[in-house]
């Protein structure tokens, strides 16, 4: 594992823990009070900045689980069809897969849900999202654990992969929430870290 | 006191008694009712048992989740996903059907072996290792104790363990929660609870039609009964995919989306509802039954269930208002008794380090 970093990591723009929501409100440096700002690119066309400092990845290029996750980007992903009610969530299940990322389109309201069925207790699930589509693991009884925040994706840094790691105390349904620019392809996957 | 109360105090005071000299019987074999229940009770929940070691029955019917597994369907030990929502195994003893769809009578110690030997989907996926398994635990000291204490020359076969097994959950019996006390006034019921047994026995909602017996799960015309809720209409009245119903089982478009009743007792720890686990909260139940049927607004299962052509008749809107929504929560919530998910007698005898 590369050693922590010297500098404060520098997380991707749209950085969110389970507790945390996006803030709409306008402030001086973003007026328009969109967490994304005015005139930012489809996901596909953005690429991590040059001339950001990078950080060491909290991970590595080495992780099995972030090199599994890169490689998805050139397999064919399965499609599914979130749905917009957090009810409604049971209706779409997906498991921990090492084989097969997941690709969906954000509904006009720019979130939906899906579940997340956690087959072991006591394991880390890895989530790997582009950095400006969000996944929020939703926790009512407290069993889950952050274990690395929103990060970048260590072992693809030029591809805008982000990685975060959730440990998970019980097994369970976990109702998920994604996020993004409507009506926008989000490609996701949950990688079981060894 | 209404009659349809007074006939479920009488049974279960035959219940009651009945499981008291049941309690007593030997197993035929020559072999304590108790030694088998303790070696049941150890394999209920032994990992062994399961092909990656992480799945045991006291897995996916965990006592603390009322004796199923809090998914909202179930995953095996490869991961698989089942189907099917996990039921209770609590009373199970007294159930002809213990399934969701198979209407066939099935005795208790060949459905078990679905779970532990089946191979689609896997769920415990013994199967490829179960003769090397019975070596290990034949082995085992912890079991050797428990095998000598049963008589001379026991070893465990999958018989053996089928039947073990099945003695340990017919052990597992509940009809002791707070509805039931005040069945046999023997303890209260709040004000909300009371007005929503009222509701639940009346013929403005019907319920106790199809939820009756003292299980909650015994439609008035059988033992058991398998009907179409009006979950689903995913287009000319199906169900989602390979998720249909008992007409998995015969081809007949009638029997779209029937499943069968299911017991109302412990929902307090038994969510998610449904035979798929799409049911999210015991409200949300309430609000669908209230409806005439399931709208689903968005996702791969879009559509309205009250529509649904394959629905039974007796699901109608019921024009409940949101106090008599509560009231009837109340009352099924009464129907589960919390001690249930901590008592001694049915909790896991392995020391555990997690």
């Amino acid at each position: 594992m590369d050693p922590p970093p010297e500098e404060p990591m520098d997380p991707p723009p749209a950085m969110q823990t389970p507790q945390e929501q996006p803030s709409d409100e306008p402030t001086d440096s973003n007026p328009s009070g969109d967490p994304m700002g005015d005139e930012e690119p489809p996901a596909a066309e953005m690429q991590p900045d040059e001339n950001v400092d990078r950080p060491a990845y909290p991970m590595g290029p080495s992780d099995i689980a972030a090199r599994r996750a890169c490689a998805l980007l050139d397999e064919q992903a399965q499609e599914i069809e979130v749905v917009e009610l957090e009810g409604e969530a049971g209706q779409v299940l997906l498991t921990p897969q090492p084989q097969t990322a997941f690709t969906m389109t954000i509904p006009d309201s720019g979130f939906g849900y899906v579940t997340l069925e956690v087959p072991d207790w006591a394991i880390t699930i890895a989530a790997f999202a582009y950095f400006e589509q969000t996944v929020t693991i939703l926790d009512p009884d407290g069993v889950t654990e952050e274990v690395i925040p929103l990060s970048w994706n260590g072992a693809c840094p030029d591809k805008g992969l982000t990685d975060q790691r959730t440990k998970y105390h019980s097994w369970g349904s976990f109702t998920v929430k994604v996020e993004g620019e409507p009506n926008t392809e989000m490609t996701l996957s949950f990688i079981k870290q060894n | 006191m209404h009659p349809r109360l007074l006939g479920l105090a009488l049974a279960l005071i035959v219940v009651m008694w009945t499981s008291v000299f049941l309690g007593c019987e030997s197993n035929p074999d020559g072999v304590s009712n108790d030694s088998l229940i303790r070696l049941g009770r150890h394999l209920f929940y032994e990992r062994r048992l399961s092909l990656n070691e992480n799945r045991s029955c006291g897995i996916c019917h965990e006592q603390a989740k009322g004796f199923t597994d809090g998914f909202v369907r179930a995953v095996g030990t490869e991961g698989h996903i089942h189907p099917r929502n996990t039921l209770t195994v609590i009373n199970s003893g007294t159930r002809d059907s213990l399934s969701w769809l198979d209407p066939k009578p099935q005795q208790l110690s060949e459905q078990l072996l679905i779970p532990l030997l089946g191979e689609d989907p896997i769920e415990m996926g013994a199967k490829p290792i179960i003769e090397s398994v019975l070596n290990d635990l034949n082995r085992d000291p912890a079991y050797l104790g428990i095998l000598t204490d049963m008589g001379d020359d026991i070893t465990l076969t999958l018989p053996l363990i089928a039947q073990a097994i099945e003695a340990f959950i017919q052990t597992i019996e509940s009809r002791d929660a707070p509805y039931d006390r005040w069945v046999l006034g023997r303890g209260d019921l709040s004000a909300s609870a009371e007005r929503g047994a009222q509701l639940f026995f009346s013929t403005r909602t019907g319920c106790s039609e199809c939820h009756g017996g003292i299980d909650f799960d015994e439609p008035a015309e059988s033992r058991h009964g398998w009907f179409n809720t009006g979950l689903y209409d995913v287009g000319n009245g199906r169900y989602p995919m390979s998720r249909e119903g008992l007409w998995e089982l015969t081809g007949q478009t009638s029997d779209i989306g029937r499943y069968r009743v299911p017991t109302l007792r412990h929902l307090g720890l038994t969510a998610p509802y449904y035979h798929d686990g799409s049911g999210a909260t015991l409200s949300d139940v309430l609000k669908n039954y209230n409806r005439g049927g399931r709208l689903t607004t968005s996702g791969p299962n879009e559509g309205d269930g009250k529509f649904n052509p394959y629905k039974d008749s007796r699901i109608q809107e019921l024009g409940l208002t949101d106090r008599d929504l509560k009231d009837l929560e109340a009352f099924l919530l009464s129907l589960t008794d919390a001690r249930d998910a901590q008592r001694e007698e049915w909790s896991d005898p392995w020391p555990r380090a997690n």
